[in-house]
């Protein structure tokens, strides 16, 4: 069985561990807390121990969440890249993966998820379980899309957006970068500009960038 | 003290229709940034006193107008933001940049307009201010100087500080069921932080309820200051607390620092704007947009100062600096909407307004005395 060293930022480890423990295809060697240090920062981890995982050809994966954008995991995801880790993508068994679709470092795929023919995914980009990405879509890096989303054909999503659980994006919309949705929403028009719709709010928010 | 205002003046319709003539149809209003209209046929389109504005950048020149077709009326720019030429989607009719009619149909005989006939065909423009990069509007034929309406110290200090503003900015607009003065004077009632925004205000700004020179001296009366229009408009600062409460904000590091760091600067620019400059590295600018006597828009946008270094997460920072802020607001509008029942509800009762409120006093009656100036010239 393949080592795995865990770098965990945040979010579940706990589920993130039970799914690789169902799949045997990794064995955890270790699991390595991140200190945080604010916007982008994560203190990377001492250069000797990267070292060390690069001399047994360990893996490495960071666990993180949607945070501040998506930043917080991806200043892990860089933390790491940085110290030299050979950083992987990790596919849950249950999951359904078209032939030819590359998984860059870092992506995850959880459990039940369908990535269809021809479909591109970014690194860092977390799909959580039971989301469909349809045929020929894009998705950028570092984004999150949560559980129970569809993504239709040839839909594209820049780099760091957030889909709350339950989000629809149609055929062909185009989300900008840092786009963020709500949970159960459906987007059926490309939006002009960066969208955040959060619940808590009464209306949309739009970021100029 | 006596209140200057009374219910009537926040639910009544016919006051409401005065007051979009007195005050919003006649002084200028804040209609937007430079950074929302920052490429050539970048347009915003708003509502002020019951007007249909779009304001246009063409080739770096801002101009406002009426946002109705001469033909049949309809709208010419129909999102809130765009860029595109000012053409009528209706039957296409097309405006230059000076709102004059150029264009009617590619058969001139569907209209059969003789060329005298389409000449003085224009769309009603007003005026636009800059000051930085803020962007103001007068509807009125007549506008005064806007000289008359900021003092040189607030115009100087808004075209120092707003000329930093960075070109990315956050926004929303919604509508609140509350009437436009209490959200203004909301602002100027320091005592409902500590109570309402009790867990929702950064602890790390002192309130000081007691620290407002404006009313020192008063008695309970209330002796109106100088009403006069520019006197309306009134700034404030906190110091940020030095206890070490006082976030570290890596940020920072990446725009350009204003004089003003360390402090928390606050122009209320007569009558419906609150602009707050934080810590000399970002601006908030909340916009009370009155709709009807019990309908508010609220506009609320969020700023940076220019950046000084590359900033890839500057979105972050932004959403975040916007949802403080809103969590803040939202609050206040719960509460705003509730006070606008208790107002229709109790129209033969009056507020009670304590010391502290003189700043609420100050607003009231440099209202009424622009209230007043439309009544007299008429």
């Amino acid at each position: 069985m393949k080592k795995l060293w865990l770098f965990y930022a945040g979010g579940d480890l706990e589920h993130i561990r039970h799914e690789i423990l169902r799949d045997g295809q990794y064995e955890i060697v270790r699991v390595l807390d991140l200190e945080e240090g604010g916007y982008g920062t994560h203190q990377p981890p001492d250069k000797a121990i990267l070292a060390q995982a690069r001399q047994d050809g360990t893996a490495c994966f960071i666990i993180g969440d949607a945070r501040l954008l998506n930043q917080s995991r991806l200043a892990a995801y860089m933390a790491i890249k940085a110290g030299g880790g050979r950083i992987v993508p990790l596919k849950v068994l249950s999951s359904s993966v078209a032939d030819g679709v590359k998984l860059r470092e870092n992506v995850w795929i959880d459990h039940a998820t369908r990535v269809l023919p021809g479909a591109s995914i970014g690194a860092n980009t977390w799909v959580m379980q039971n989301s469909e990405l349809g045929t020929n879509c894009k998705v950028g890096s570092s984004c999150w899309i949560g559980p129970n989303c569809q993504i239709s054909e040839r839909a594209t999503l820049g780099k760091n957006c957030t889909l709350g659980h339950g989000t629809i994006i149609g055929p062909d919309v185009a989300l900008p970068d840092w786009s963020t949705l709500g949970n159960n929403v459906t987007i059926t028009q490309s939006p002009s500009t960066t969208l955040f719709i959060d619940p808590r709010f009464r209306a949309p928010v739009r970021i100029f960038n | 003290m006596r209140p200057l205002l009374k219910p009537k003046h926040y639910t009544s319709e016919n006051w409401f229709l005065q007051e979009q003539a007195s005050i919003f149809g006649r002084l200028w209003m804040l209609a937007a940034v430079k950074p929302m209209l920052a490429q050539h046929r970048d347009y915003r389109t708003l509502t002020l006193a019951g007007k249909q504005v779009v304001l246009q950048n063409h080739d770096g020149v801002i101009r406002a107008f009426s946002n109705v077709c001469r033909h049949r009326m309809a709208r010419i720019q129909n999102e809130e933001f765009g860029n595109r030429a000012l053409v009528c989607p209706y039957h296409n009719w097309a405006y230059d940049e000076c709102g004059k009619l150029i264009h009617t149909h590619r058969d001139p005989s569907v209209f059969g307009f003789t060329t005298g006939e389409t000449a003085d065909i224009r769309l009603p423009q007003y005026a636009v201010a800059t000051i930085g990069s803020l962007v103001f509007v007068n509807l009125s034929n007549e506008p005064l100087p806007i000289e008359e309406q900021f003092d040189n110290h607030t115009r100087e200090l808004l075209e120092r500080y707003t000329g930093q503003m960075d070109s990315s900015f956050i926004y929303t607009r919604y509508e609140g069921a509350f009437n436009w003065k209490t959200g203004m004077e909301n602002i100027k009632d320091a005592l409902h932080v500590p109570c309402l925004h009790k867990s929702t205000f950064p602890t790390y700004f002192h309130v000081d309820v007691m620290g407002d020179e404006t009313y020192q001296g008063r008695d309970s009366t209330y002796l109106p200051r100088d009403t006069s229009l520019q006197q309306a408009t009134s700034s404030g600062r906190l110091l940020f607390s030095q206890d070490g409460d006082t976030p570290t904000h890596e940020w920072k590091r990446l725009v350009h620092r204003l004089d003003c760091q360390g402090n928390y600067l606050t122009f209320h620019l007569f009558p419906n704007v609150n602009l707050m400059i934080l810590d000399g590295s970002s601006f908030a600018i909340q916009v009370y947009n009155p709709l009807a006597a019990g309908l508010t828009e609220m506009q609320m946008m969020v700023a940076l100062t220019r950046p000084v270094d590359d900033f890839p997460y500057k979105p972050v920072v932004l959403w975040e600096h916007l949802v403080s802020d809103m969590m803040v607001l939202q609050q206040d509008i719960d509460c705003l909407e509730a006070l606008q029942i208790g107002l229709a509800s109790a129209q033969d009762s009056c507020f009670i307004h304590g010391a502290y409120e003189t700043g609420i006093l100050d607003f009231q009656a440099a209202y009424l005395t622009q209230m007043q100036i439309l009544e007299k010239q008429q």
